[in-house]
């Protein structure tokens, strides 16, 4: 059990070469307010505050950890010094399984103390908490921030070494309660008699390497740990307003152009097609498109009925000669199968050709039909908004956000699936 | 980051939206054929359209 650790007021910490009383091996004693040392060799614990290093408990050990940041290392964490004194590895036992964790303990005889947990390649910070939280609905609130419940757990020392500023061994069991509120996370540590706060900011693996000026790379991160702040960042709500704010100019843009858009009839004209012509193709008569360079709508209709026509256009600029080719049918089917009724196509077709200039055009048209006679109708539009521009513009505006919220969904599914409170994929 | 990023591209969204609305952008473009001789409306028939030898037309 971690009691509440005070803050450090000793002068700078000076090393005390010293041998286990238990089994003769070296000890370093670095920090004049531990409580006990561990030796490294026998696991014994020893007084640290008696000059002849009494014995306070002897432990069998099985196992062997060698800690990552070594004792004695010094680095700077978030720009403060801290010396690594102890290390202990904890263990919980959920669902038949062990679940094992590393915990450093760190020292600045000014700051105090603090921990840099790590499990399974993440990394915590973590400090004592001077301040109780205060309950709130099923967590609590520290510094206005809420804190999630995320589990509850036996914890024990499962091997120790260094010092300590209590009297701790391997086999100490503790109760852990862990609270989130990514990237911190508050921990309740409670044993017959004492209870404790702390609270922890989630760390790069490389940070603490940088910090300490280890050797090669930190552990690959495995899984996500429960302060883990989510990799799409916390701009979700800032960028759905971002997509409120765009979606309204860009109704503002539509409406703009509505408002000076010419949205004209240029022509209209009647034809009969016979196939008893020898030539079927027809010229309109001269139109003009005005304005700025811009759309023009070709519609056609023709009263076929289980027939086709079909018309290859030309769109011929009188003054440059350029001509806009394109071919569009009218064709309407119907009809009974099997008792019931059925129908396809239709005797209107409309199409939207892009960024016309202006000028004075003419339409050429080559009819084709299966039918002996029939009477088309050419309608020429120009300058009329497409909508269909608008909705591509909100799908595309509205895809990042919709992205960005499935990621974080999916992070923060992944994230309490480790807790006591597991999240559907349906929440 | 990510809030930035979002910012330039629905700003290059909006500002390509303006643009292509106002030339009056379209997903349907015509075959553009330069040099059509002036004899084509005395002689419709002598133009060869792109789209007068592909269709088979009906149902």
């Amino acid at each position: 059990m971690k009691p509440e650790a005070k803050k450090g007021h000793a002068p700078a910490a000076l090393v005390r070469a010293v041998k286990c009383t238990k089994c003769g091996a070296p000890i370093e004693l670095r920090n004049v307010q531990s409580l006990s040392v561990v030796c490294g060799s026998c696991g014994s614990v020893l007084d640290a505050r008696d000059p002849s290093l009494a014995v306070l408990a002897t432990v069998h050990r099985q196992n062997k950890r060698v800690p990552m940041i070594p004792l004695g290392s010094k680095g700077r964490l978030k720009g403060e010094l801290f010396q690594c004194i102890g290390f202990m590895t904890r263990k919980t036992y959920i669902e038949g399984s062990d679940y094992f964790w590393n915990e450093y303990l760190l020292f600045n005889p000014y700051k105090g103390y603090r921990w840099l947990v790590e499990y399974q390649g993440h990394w915590t910070s973590v400090k004592p908490a001077h301040l109780t939280p205060e309950a709130s609905g099923s967590g609590y609130l520290f510094f206005g921030e809420f804190y999630k419940h995320f589990q509850t757990c036996q914890a024990q020392v499962w091997y120790v070494i260094g010092e300590f500023y209590w009297q701790v061994e391997a086999g100490d069991k503790a109760t852990l309660e862990d609270y989130v509120c990514p990237p911190n996370i508050l921990s309740l540590e409670k044993a017959p008699g004492e209870t404790s706060w702390s609270v922890g900011t989630y760390v790069e693996g490389r940070e603490v390497w940088e910090a300490f000026a280890l050797a090669g790379d930190p552990p690959a991160p495995s899984g996500i740990a429960p302060a883990q702040p989510s990799p799409t960042g916390s701009d979700g709500a800032k960028v759905w307003a971002h997509m409120a704010a765009f979606l309204l100019i860009a109704l503002l843009i539509h409406g703009l152009i509505d408002s000076i858009s010419l949205k004209k009839r240029v022509y209209m004209n009647s034809f009969q097609y016979s196939s008893a012509e020898t030539e079927k193709s027809k010229v309109t008569d001269f139109f003009e498109l005005p304005g700025r360079t811009s759309n023009v709508i070709v519609r056609t209709s023709a009263a076929v009925d289980n027939h086709w026509l079909f018309n290859a256009y030309a769109l011929i600029n009188e003054q440059t000669g350029t001509a806009y080719d394109f071919g569009r049918e009218v064709g309407y089917y119907h009809g009974v199968d099997d008792g019931e009724a059925w129908s396809e196509g239709a005797q209107v077709d409309e199409v939207v050709l892009s960024s016309v200039p202006a000028g004075k055009y003419y339409l050429r048209i080559e009819p084709q039909t299966d039918l002996p006679q029939v009477t088309y109708t050419v309608e020429v539009r120009r300058d009329e908004p497409q909508f269909f521009v608008f909705g591509i513009v909100v799908a595309l505006l509205l895809l990042p956000p919709i992205v960005l919220q499935f990621r974080q969904h999916s992070f923060e599914v992944r994230r309490w699936a480790e807790s006591d409170h597991p999240m559907t994929e349906e929440e | 980051m990510r809030l930035k990023t979002y910012r330039i591209y629905g700003i290059a969204i909006l500002l390509s939206f303006l643009y292509l609305q106002y030339v009056g952008w379209a997903l349907t473009d015509a075959d553009e054929v330069p040099n059509v001789p002036r004899s084509v409306r005395d002689n419709p028939g002598s133009y060869r359209s792109h789209y007068h030898q592909h269709y088979s037309g009906g149902k």
